[in-house]
């Protein structure tokens, strides 16, 4: 599954019962896991 | 479809049960503070607090301006009764039940589940709404500044907030990328220093062993020198061992017989001194051997004289015999015999030669005496004379016989001061040897502790800095990325490529947002159009928002003088105008942005407009009501007393 894919961030900006610090969470969860993808593409 | 709607100490009221038709306009009607405010903050706090009971900052300010949340500086207008610790409120609509629950310091204790808080920008429309206060002047926005409205209502906000959110994400990426780029850079000279450091501590330490050798050459001259201290400590000791058998050899043989040695001598001189006055006293008593010659003498004198005496005596003794025989009265001298001589003159002659007699007697006796007194002085004398010599002899003897006895301690003695003599005699020397062996030890120590310490101190600059040049080429060698820890070239091939990745992420999300915009101002215009028309808002021609970036309103009104329409800046519109265009923003607001939640509450609106436009107003609501199946709320002043009605047209 692609990491911070567009739909992701559609669904977080358009599900209403989400906060902006729910947002922020997700986002940063989201990267961490891009990082830790493209950290192990590097280390290949 | 009903909604229920109850209360209990919310504002004003303690207690209240509310039935409101969908697709009719529900109009609440009381008299001045008889609860109609209550009743609609009750609606707007249960439709409108979100499910986690947080506004966020920009909402909580309406909220406040709505009586929703409790202004401190005026509790008498809170949400919760004043004289309650909680209120709650139930609406039960479309099969669903939502429950609020607070308490009157604002903790929620439960939040309705389909709370929005867009409905306090978009459902209400009252004085104290932002759409009227805006209009009015009263907000801190120009009255005709709705950038908000497009912003705050339609996504794109939310898709602004995630586009910044990536953007500042993004702009960590880049710084972090920067300092990956200036470590790369600082790396390489770091990386050459440590090589060299590394050497040049190489070559140190090998000087430093070579030194440290030296220190062992040393160490050999400290060797003998630690042998000759050896020595020295084990004559010592020898010379305090027999020392100390010389002191008990003195002790237990030598002292008890010199002792008696010297007992025995004074002994012997105090019996050579009276063997002396016993000589003496002889020498003293032989000299008395003429004063016995002289008694001698003296005696046989006497003795002649006695046999003299006796001889007389006897004569006169006869002489008396006969003159007692011949009783005559005169005898012959016995003398001379040819004399005569009576009796009493015989017996005086007798009596007198008795008395001679008897004395010399007597001092024959004395001398006689005195004589033998002399022998035996000089016997005793004699005697004494030869026991004192016979004890000096026995002393002699004694002494002699310990002075062989001495003979064999005094040679261990003796033997043993020739041993300390010749342990004393080895120290002195070895000390020598100690002290020279010592005064080379130290000077050549102080030459090679000098260039050691030299050496040691310069290793120790260059490991220092070693240690920092590695502990530098380690924070440099490696990054943290998202709380993972890279080397420089992996996390620049990471940052990189998340950068683009946000790059693209952001600038679609910009997009969107733009998007949101447009489709939601187009929406709104469209909405406001129509209403326009329904209205029948002929003056004006155009009330609609500019695009962006502004989001401006702006209204065309129609100049009956010129006969053409010019453009109006929306705050010098009067009261009346405003109001209209109000209600026309508000109801486009909620056709826009929450369709699908079926309330709009207007509360104390309609007694502001004029009677003709109230009725069309009215008439408006009731078609919209029934038409899109909403609940139209309205409050309405009115003279009658008692509790809030509420009429459904």
């Amino acid at each position: 599954m692609e990491r911070l894919s567009k739909e992701f961030l559609e669904k977080l900006a358009t599900d209403k019962q989400l906060s902006i610090q729910h947002i922020q969470a997700r986002i940063e969860e989201e990267l961490k896991l891009l990082a830790e993808e493209l950290a192990k593409e590097a280390t290949k | 479809m009903k909604a229920i709607l109850l209360l209990k100490n919310i504002g004003g009221l303690q207690e209240g049960n509310y039935i409101f038709e969908s697709g009719k306009l529900n109009i609440i009607e009381s008299a001045n503070s008889a609860g109609k405010t209550s009743i609609v903050k009750a609606l707007i706090g249960i439709l409108s607090i979100p499910r986690n009971g947080v506004f966020e900052q920009r909402i909580f300010v309406e909220a406040q301006k709505l009586g929703i949340k409790t202004d401190p500086r005026n509790p008498y207008e809170g949400f919760v009764n004043v004289h309650a610790d909680q209120g709650s409120v139930e609406l039960e609509f479309d099969g669903k039940k939502e429950r609020y629950v607070v308490k009157q310091s604002g903790d929620i204790l439960s939040a309705p589940e389909n709370g929005d808080e867009r409905f306090l920008l978009a459902g209400v429309l009252s004085n104290n709404s932002r759409v009227l206060r805006q209009l009015r002047g009263l907000d801190e926005l120009e009255p005709d500044d709705f950038k908000w409205a497009v912003e705050e209502l339609s996504y794109a906000k939310r898709y602004s907030t995630e586009s910044e959110l990536l953007q500042t994400k993004k702009e960590d990426l880049v710084e972090k990328k920067v300092l990956i780029e200036k470590g790369l850079k600082q790396l390489g000279p770091l990386k050459q220093r440590e090589v060299a450091l590394e050497r040049e501590i190489r070559i140190l330490d090998s000087e430093l062993s070579s030194l440290t050798n030296k220190f062992r050459e040393s160490g050999k001259i400290a060797e003998d020198r630690d042998d000759s201290l050896k020595r020295i400590n084990t004559l010592k000791k020898e010379i305090l061992n027999k020392t100390r058998e010389k002191e008990n050899i003195t002790r237990q043989q030598l002292a008890p017989k010199l002792k008696e040695i010297k007992d025995a001598q004074i002994q012997k001189s105090q019996l050579e001194t009276s063997l002396e006055e016993t000589k003496q006293e002889i020498i003293a008593i032989t000299h008395q051997d003429l004063r016995k010659e002289e008694i001698e003498k003296e005696i046989n004198k006497l003795m002649d004289q006695r046999s003299t005496v006796d001889g007389l005596l006897n004569l006169y003794v006869v002489a008396e015999t006969s003159i007692r025989k011949s009783e005559g009265d005169k005898v012959p001298c016995p003398l001379c015999e040819h004399g005569r001589i009576d009796y009493q003159s015989i017996v005086n002659n007798i009596t007198r030669y008795r008395k001679q007699r008897e004395e010399l007697n007597a001092r024959i006796l004395q001398l006689s005496q005195e004589k033998q007194n002399i022998a035996i002085q000089l016997t005793r004398a004699e005697n004494k004379a030869k026991e004192l010599r016979e004890r000096i002899a026995e002393l002699t003897e004694k002494i002699w016989m310990i002075e062989r006895q001495l003979k064999g301690p005094e040679e261990a003695v003796r033997a043993i001061d020739n041993l300390i003599a010749d342990y004393n005699y080895k120290l002195e020397k070895e000390q020598r040897i100690y002290d020279e062996l010592n005064r080379k030890i130290s000077k050549a120590d102080e030459e090679v502790n000098r260039e050691y310490d030299e050496k040691s101190k310069k290793r120790s600059a260059l490991l220092e800095e070693l240690g920092a040049i590695r502990r530098d080429i380690d924070e440099l060698s490696s990054v943290e990325v998202y709380g993972k820890v890279l080397q420089l070239e992996s996390a620049m091939y990471v940052c990189e490529k998340m950068i683009n990745i946000l790059e693209d992420r952001i600038k679609y999300l910009e997009r969107r947002a733009e998007e949101e915009r447009e489709e939601a101002t187009k929406r709104f215009n469209e909405n406001i159009s129509t209403l326009m028309r329904t209205l029948g808002f002929t003056e004006f021609r155009t009330i609609k928002l500019t695009g962006a970036p502004s989001y401006r309103l702006y209204v065309e009104r129609y100049d009956p003088e010129k006969r053409e329409y010019k453009t109006q800046d929306v705050g010098t519109l009067s009261t009346s105008e405003k109001l209209a265009i109000a209600l026309i923003l508000q109801v486009a607001l909620k056709e826009t942005y929450m369709k699908k939640l079926p309330f709009l509450i207007l509360d104390d609106v309609l007694e502001d407009f004029d009677p003709e436009r109230c009725d069309q107003v009215i008439k408006y609501l009731k078609e919209k009501a029934k038409k899109e199946g909403w609940f139209i709320i309205a409050t309405k002043l009115v003279t009658e007393l008692g509790p809030p009605k509420i009429r459904c047209l």
